[in-house]
């Protein structure tokens, strides 16, 4: 695993913009960093895969236990919606079934969980068709870990004849400045155009409640809504309810029972479950068990309220809007440095499947303002 | 090639195809990101209100007008979206 320094492309800015990255720059710096590239070996790509599939499989084994054990009050899930879960997790209704793994690597070591992202996971694009296409200018002759926009056409195409039928897919997300999760919802909705089902864009705000359906702008009934808006928001929120009601009526992708594994309270059963795994990293409710660990919000986002303390000591903190959730606590991981930067690898899964890689490079704390920077295989 | 890809020349298409309509004028953000110029002065929450025109097809056209839950014609909307606000506009991702 190495970090090498390459020239921009001359016109980087228009070409990732053509191909949808409009929110290339952040904070006066490039968000998008193709001035430099991680190189990994196949060897440590290998063993990214291997850790992704295990866990994944570890996952599911913590799926099976909190839904037998109806452990939600953990993850601060309302009641009403237990019923739902264990529904869905039981039905296994049609979905993409992908998210991203964010790990900790240094090329020598095992792979290390910090957490799964497959509720609303983003960086996408990023990693599925941007770093794709710079590869092929700058490095046509090398491999990269990617096939994510295949593996999700094929995943379309394989739940399609199960979706409610005579009605197209809804995808909705919320309404935000930098066109992210626009770009990021239309690229799925074009995935599904591509797999050959009919797809529909909307607010997620823009949803209508007719009183028995859930209802687009033209009124038509939502039969298959897909949201890049978090479960524990919509639950909570004036509509979430009509979950209840239209429970067998409108299926939502990805399903309500991503609420148990994109919840970082998922991080201590899965150590129950399986203490000292190579690919976790030690994890409490209650208290730390070493003087190095990082505290988190179970439901936080992009890295806010964090804190990072090492023998003792704080290390680093982030503010943000979760101060006062339930946290969990997480053994300490030295992410290397690269020339002053940090990287976690973000391994995806399409259909529970190993999908591709990105890399974002942050400093401690891989936050809002990390950059994505693209990465090949070579060797 | 045990990671390669085959359908490189259709995500291309598939993408421009995502774009079809978007202009290409921009501005920055506050948080200094750049960002469509329909959403310059209208940062900070899930409000609703006409985005489409020559964005139609890139993002979502807007047939809600903001702040809270309303009916019209019998059907509320606004009933989502509200937490988005709450963090500062959209998700925040993952």
């Amino acid at each position: 695993m190495q970090r090498i320094a390459v020239p921009p492309r001359l016109d980087w800015e228009a070409k990732v913009e053509a191909l949808g990255l409009v929110w290339h720059t952040a904070a006066g710096a490039p968000y998008w960093n193709e001035s430099a590239y991680y190189a990994f070996t196949l060897d440590e790509i290998d063993r990214i895969e291997a850790a992704t599939r295990t866990l994944y499989s570890l996952f599911l084994e913590a799926g099976d236990y909190v839904v037998s054990q109806r452990l939600y009050d953990r993850f601060d899930i309302p009641e009403w919606c237990w019923p739902l879960i264990e529904d869905a997790w039981k039905a296994e209704p049609p979905a993409l079934n992908y998210g991203r793994f964010d790990l900790g690597f240094d090329g020598h070591g095992t792979p290390k969980l910090f957490e799964f992202n497959c509720d609303t996971p983003t960086s996408l694009v990023e990693a599925a068709v941007i770093q794709w296409d710079w590869k092929e200018a700058v490095f046509p002759g090398c491999d990269q870990f990617n096939s994510l926009h295949d593996r999700l056409i094929a995943k379309w195409r394989d739940i399609g004849p199960y979706l409610p039928p005579g009605a197209p897919v809804h995808f909705t997300h919320a309404r935000e400045s930098t066109g992210e999760e626009a770009v990021t919802t239309a690229y799925l909705m074009d995935t599904a155009r591509s797999a050959g089902l009919a797809a529909e864009g909307l607010l997620i705000s823009d949803v209508g409640w007719d009183g028995r359906r859930f209802v687009d702008l033209q009124n038509r009934e939502i039969r298959t809504l897909y949201h890049l808006y978090p479960w524990e928001w919509l639950v909570k929120e004036p509509f979430g309810r009509h979950l209840l009601e239209t429970q067998g009526r409108t299926l939502w992708i990805e399903p309500i029972w991503k609420m148990i594994w994109s919840n970082k309270a998922i991080l201590p059963i899965l150590w129950d479950l399986h203490p000292r795994h190579e690919n976790l990293l030690w994890a409490t409710r209650d208290r730390p068990v070493s003087v190095s660990y990082v505290r988190k919000p179970i439901l936080a986002r992009e890295g806010a309220n964090i804190r990072l303390v090492k023998d003792g000591r704080d290390l680093a903190a982030t503010d943000g809007s979760y101060a006062d959730a339930p946290v969990v606590y997480q053994g300490l991981y030295d992410l290397p440095e690269f020339d002053g930067v940090r990287p976690v690898i973000g391994s995806w899964v399409v259909d529970g499947e190993p999908a591709g890689m990105g890399v974002r490079e942050d400093g401690l704390i891989t936050g809002n303002l990390s950059r994505f920077t693209p990465h090949i295989i070579y060797g | 090639m045990k990671f390669d890809r085959t359908a490189i020349a259709g995500m291309l298409a598939v993408s421009a195809a995502v774009l079809a309509g978007c202009d290409d004028r921009v501005c920055v953000d506050k948080q200094g990101r750049r960002a469509p110029e329909q959403y310059c002065g209208g940062h900070g929450g899930a409000t609703g209100g006409g985005v489409g025109g020559g964005m139609a097809g890139y993002y979502f056209v807007s047939g809600w007008r903001g702040g809270g839950v309303g009916t019209v014609g019998g059907v509320a909307r606004g009933g989502f979206g509200g937490e988005a606000a709450g963090h500062g506009g959209g998700m925040g991702g993952e």
